[in-house]
């Protein structure tokens, strides 16, 4: 029923083989070369992490995306520890599962970071330029490792610790109010209300207005 | 249900036979004792006018004129007497002599004993008359005389009879209080159990009597535990069973939400069942882990609470500044609880999620963790939402009791987060807040060791301006 749904969402955009049981897949694995997997954790004949194993145990390298539940914590664990790429809780956005399995074909494609649009802004990673409305700004690197940090993560907090350890990588020492400079610094650039403070929590580039 | 004490009826049993065996030995030692005083007084009586009868027939013979004849007579029996005793003897009609105190009555028609009222008492009598001469011998004593007898019996018996019932009433309380002992032990570590607790009582001593009645407890015990484990189980199954179809349902409803591409209130419609989706599938989430909790399938561990709720609060975060609020958070770092963070994330994650959900557009929400003054890691969230009214604070833990039906919700919340809590020996309350708003603090002890811990790297001490 979840399968179904999730091919029929799937469809427009990759081309899917659906199989129901652990057998199945360990065939379709070894017959058919693919791009990567989602693996429902419970299945008819075992658990998705038994395959997975076996297939990473065989040197398979195949990205597996797993489809687990949120009171599953130690399910979630155990897959990531047994080679999963990713995971989703269900239930899950449709988009959010698109996006997902968009990221695991680019990285496959050696092309992890596309060019993110935001609220006019445009950052491309690759060339490490910044539009906003058209217009080029100009950003320190340290500037445009936290904006690309709160770009990926828009919709979601960044704590001042990220942060912290992504400029850690530019900068060896991190005085107590460095994120607090850098973030009024970039906002200066590229407009006050872009980035919101979450007293306590940390930063965040809403997804909605 | 009508109430009686074992103990207490045991005593009695015990008590009552002991009292009335007591009672009915010293009453039949008395009446035995007073018919031998009987006998033996009017024995006596017959023998003293016997006595007198040969001294007067003596006299008789001598021509000599009888008189008052001095008696002799102990302390004791003067003291015996004191109502007055003694005799007289007659010739035919005429008193020849007489001592004591006797009545003033006519000379008796009869002979042998009776008794006869004078002075306003009883008196026994014996009465003795010479077969040939006109002579007779009336010897009386008051009847009171013998019953003194008794009495002094009587109370010289009362002292060690009362003495006796004591004794048997303070060895027998003692020994069935001894024996009692281990029923009060069972049914006070009964008492002293929580609804979880479906162990087996302890055994090892107890009295014949009541084995039956343990056993029989420890079987129910048995047979409620796994009732509630198949129950549990079940739970857990159906809400399995759900998940997967609510996971269907929500992709079907995106999908079908794509498909309406430029039908913006078709669309709405498919926006709105998806949050119902989720909600659904909330709530049974919330059942799994409180089901996994009370069956002891959850284990607990030492874990950091600050960051716990740090991880909570970011995650719910966005829903606040999509709906326009103000959210902070002021997290002491590094407080650990003992405690499952699975459910430990629900109580966090319900009483955020419901401070967001009730607070109105441009709204304040606080989050707090601190130590309190006793020690306890105190998590609060606060806002200035419509609150709920005093007297609804107790209602409102209460499963499936929605205060408001302005607000989406299962009701389900407060009281699974008020469960979790007590299964984490917490305790939640609820407050009102000036002008408006909610208070609700949570209050976790904190494990041995950890109180007064040093606090680690600063996570969040962020004041800049939003």
């Amino acid at each position: 029923m979840l399968a179904q749904a999730i091919v029929d969402g799937l469809k427009p955009h990759f081309r899917i083989d659906w199989v129901r049981s652990l057998i199945d897949a360990t065939a379709a694995l070894s017959t058919e070369q693919y791009d990567f997997a989602i693996l429902d954790l419970g299945l008819p004949d075992g658990s998705g992490l038994d395959l997975l194993r076996r297939e990473r145990g065989r040197g398979n390298p195949i990205p597996v995306l797993i489809l687990t539940a949120r009171s599953l914590l130690d399910d979630r664990l155990a897959g990531l520890n047994s080679g999963a790429d990713d995971y989703l809780v269900k239930p899950f956005d449709l988009e959010e599962l698109i996006a997902r399995c968009s990221a695991i074909m680019r990285r496959l494609r050696g092309n992890p970071s596309p060019v993110i649009a935001y609220r006019g802004l445009v950052y491309e990673p690759a060339s490490r330029t910044v539009h906003i409305d058209g217009n080029p700004v100009h950003l320190s690197a340290r500037e445009l490792a936290m904006l690309g940090l709160l770009l990926t993560n828009r919709g979601r907090i960044v704590s001042k610790v990220q942060i912290e350890n992504e400029l850690y990588s530019w900068d060896s020492e991190v005085e107590s109010n460095t994120v607090e400079v850098y973030i009024s610094r970039l906002r200066r650039k590229i407009g006050h209300d872009m980035i919101v403070t979450v007293r306590g929590l940390g930063y965040t580039m809403p997804k909605a207005p | 249900m009508r109430v009686y004490s074992l103990r207490r009826a045991t005593f009695g049993a015990l008590l009552v036979p002991t009292v009335l065996a007591i009672i009915l030995i010293s009453a039949s030692a008395l009446f035995a004792a007073q018919l031998a005083i009987s006998i033996l007084r009017d024995h006596e009586m017959e023998q003293e006018a016997a006595f007198l009868m040969t001294l007067s027939l003596h006299e008789a013979a001598e021509g000599e004129k009888l008189n008052v004849i001095k008696t002799y007579e102990s302390f004791g029996l003067q003291q015996l007497r004191a109502s007055g005793a003694g005799f007289r003897i007659w010739s035919n009609d005429l008193i020849v002599a007489a001592s004591g105190a006797l009545p003033d009555n006519p000379a008796p028609s009869r002979t042998g004993f009776d008794e006869v009222s004078a002075k306003g008492e009883r008196w026994r009598r014996y009465v003795l008359r010479h077969g040939q001469m006109p002579i007779m011998v009336e010897v009386a004593e008051p009847v009171g005389m013998r019953d003194e007898l008794t009495r002094r019996m009587a109370a010289s018996l009362i002292g060690p009879m009362l003495l006796l019932i004591v004794a048997v009433g303070v060895i027998a309380w003692w020994q069935i209080t001894v024996a009692m002992r281990p029923m009060m032990k069972i049914s006070a570590e009964i008492d002293a159990r929580d609804s979880e607790d479906l162990a087996a009582l302890d055994d090892s001593l107890i009295p014949r009597e009541i084995a039956p009645l343990v056993v029989a407890v420890n079987e129910l015990m048995a047979r409620l535990g796994s009732t509630l484990e198949r129950e549990r189980e079940f739970t857990d199954n159906a809400a399995h069973e759900l998940r997967t179809p609510l996971a269907a349902l929500k992709i079907r409803a995106q999908l079908a939400e794509r498909a309406l591409a430029g039908m913006p209130t078709q669309q709405e419609e498919l926006t709105q069942l998806v949050a119902a989706i989720d909600r659904a599938t909330g709530v049974i989430e919330q059942v799994i882990l409180l089901s996994r909790l009370q069956g002891g399938h959850s284990g607990k561990d030492d874990l950091d609470l600050s960051a716990l709720i740090e991880e909570v609060a970011r995650d719910l975060a966005p829903f606040a500044i999509a709906r326009s609020q103000q959210l902070d958070a002021d997290l002491s770092p590094g407080m650990r609880v003992w405690g499952n963070a699975d459910t430990l994330a629900m109580v966090v994650r319900n009483l955020i999620d419901n401070a967001i959900r009730h607070t109105p557009p441009g709204g304040h929400v606080s989050i707090r963790l601190a130590e309190a003054d006793n020690g306890t890691a105190k998590f609060s969230v606060s806002d200035d939402g419509p609150g709920i009214p005093i007297e609804k604070h107790g209602q409102a833990f209460e499963r499936f009791v929605r205060l408001s039906s302005d607000e989406p919700g299962s009701g389900l919340g407060l009281a699974i987060v008020a469960r979790i809590v007590a299964l984490h020996d917490g305790s939640i309350t609820l407050g009102q807040r000036y002008p408006q708003g909610l208070h609700c603090e949570v209050r976790f002890p904190r494990p041995a060791g950890h109180v007064n811990a040093q606090p680690q790297t600063g996570v969040g001490q962020e004041t800049g301006a939003g």
